[in-house]
């Protein structure tokens, strides 16, 4: 179903009227649904009470939930933070990281393979580009592809650039405690450090679809990201460690 | 009939499958490139990139803004590069402006003359070339290859004056949701283009020029211009050397006395 908002039936009362009259996202109006694509096109429950069903169309009750069942780390929601952290405390709560979560260094015996903030102060995070796919093997050997993205790049706020004196499309390297590979560094206004804690961190980020071997090589950012499992689907933390970088 | 694209930047992500299109269907070879800081690439416009996705980064007040522009030729009706192409190589067919390649003579005149920086002339052909709006598409029937291509609709191609009625329509629309700078280029600019775009803020933010002139709108007073000093040039000796016999005449004659 193409609706904006999944259950958008909660959000009017048992006539179809919006409990949010200001921002009404559905409302039941002439025997039909108006504003955006309703969740399953069911009546208002005190308009065909027979016919109707509840609105959280995908829980077998047709209610919300408070508990989720059968997670790993608990029923109800709660902040952790990643397993590499600026932070040394979790300020929400006595309880730093997830404890459910996997941690493979601790299982294969390599503590040291977890970066601190004093030697790794920088918040690293990876993602994709729309010109090459996963590992690259089939993008990075097209060339008009390679032509549009030729190398492998860390993209940094221009406050950090200016810490570390690197400029735009300078050569720079990114370490963490795992591993350290070699980027060109885009100095770019939508990276911004921010404050946690009344600390200064900075962030960069770097797509991971290079290898070495293909039309276009370079080194890939899975040298760099820590080998940590979620607690509940086993989906690596690559999203979230901590890094330095330095000019070459 | 007179075909036109519209592209709206507020719809466009910079995916570039334009860029792509563009050298698949034209047989284009890809260009060596380095990443030079930016997610633009290849540099320029070429003889063999005919079309490209500009990056422009703007930071007001902690609000960053990223604009596209796809850059290719704007098929101006009134053509620069039309105006000064020696050999006749250059001409209109319908709104479309093509350059014929067994014409063309390479001179670069054309490369010099666009008002958009859209015709290229290196080697191996050295002849000059640019996006022909996909003629052999177009003329039977289909669209441009990037049209075609683009997956969030903000190329569109058809009737220029049914895009002209979408596109005031669209920049209204910006215009009363949060974009009071959108604005609609190419209507009027060289006696109107055949691309249309659809920018939110000033031409400039976009790499656009801000009022585009054929290259040969002052020709007139150029020559005005070389005809005057041509003629004080050929004057100035005339005039030095009678100034000279005149003072010669006024010395001896007070000498005489």
């Amino acid at each position: 179903v193409n609706r904006r908002i999944i259950y958008n039936r909660a959000s009017v009362d048992l006539d179809g009227v919006p409990w949010d009259t200001e921002h009404p996202v559905i409302w039941w109006q002439n025997g039909g649904w108006k504003g955006d694509v309703p969740d399953g096109g069911w009546p208002p429950m005190a308009v065909d009470p027979a016919a109707t069903k509840y609105p959280f169309i995908m829980k077998p009750e047709g209610h919300a939930r408070i508990f989720g069942m059968g997670r790993a780390d608990g029923p109800i929601p709660e902040h952790y933070e990643p397993w590499e952290t600026p932070l040394v405390t979790n300020p929400l709560s006595g309880q730093l990281n997830d404890p459910a979560f996997k941690i493979w260094p601790d299982v294969s015996g390599r503590p040291q393979e977890k970066g601190t903030p004093d030697q790794y102060p920088i918040v690293a995070t990876t993602y994709r580009v729309v010109e090459h796919w996963q590992a690259g093997q089939m993008t990075r050997n097209q060339p008009w592809l390679v032509e549009l993205q030729p190398e492998m790049f860390v993209e940094i706020s221009e406050e950090l650039a200016a810490v570390k004196g690197i400029t735009n499309g300078g050569k720079v390297i990114v370490e963490t405690a795992r591993g350290s590979v070699s980027a060109v560094a885009i100095v770019t206004k939508r990276f911004k450090p921010f404050q946690l804690n009344g600390k200064t961190v900075h962030q960069v980020g770097m797509p991971w679809h290079w290898g070495y071997m293909g039309l276009s090589t370079g080194d890939s950012a899975n040298i760099l990201t820590p080998h940590v499992g979620d607690a509940n689907t086993m989906i690596p933390e690559f999203k979230a460690f901590l890094c330095n970088i330095r000019k070459v | 009939m007179a075909k036109a694209a519209l592209v709206d930047f507020s719809k466009c992500t910079a995916c570039r499958g334009c860029q792509v299109a563009c050298k698949s269907w034209n047989d284009h070879l890809a260009e060596e490139t380095h990443n030079e800081g930016t997610y633009e690439n290849p540099p320029e416009l070429s003889a063999s990139t005919w079309t490209r996705i500009e990056f422009y980064e703007f930071g007001n007040n902690g609000e960053v803004q990223w604009h596209f522009r796809k850059h290719q030729c704007m098929h101006c009706t009134n053509a620069s590069c039309e105006a000064v192409c020696p050999s006749g190589a250059i001409s209109h067919q319908g709104n479309v402006v093509i350059i014929d390649q067994d014409i063309c003579i390479g001179c670069g005149y054309c490369v010099m003359a666009c008002p958009f920086d859209a015709v290229h002339n290196e080697p191996p052909r050295g002849t000059a070339r640019k996006c022909w709006f996909c003629f052999d598409r177009v003329s039977e029937g289909y669209e441009p290859a990037c049209a075609k291509t683009c997956p969030t609709g903000a190329i569109k191609f058809g009737e220029r004056d049914e895009l002209l009625t979408i596109a005031h329509a669209r920049v209204n629309s910006l215009k009363s949701n949060g974009h009071p700078n959108a604005r609609l280029y190419g209507e009027n600019e060289m006696g109107g283009l055949q691309w249309l775009y659809i920018i939110d803020g000033r031409p400039s933010e976009f790499g656009l020029p801000e009022s585009p002139q054929l290259a040969t709108h002052a020709l007139a007073s150029q020559w005005v211009g070389g005809l005057i000093t041509a003629g004080v040039l050929a004057a100035i000796p005339f005039w030095l050397l009678f100034r000279r016999k005149r003072e010669m005449e006024e010395s001896s004659r007070v000498g005489g006395e």
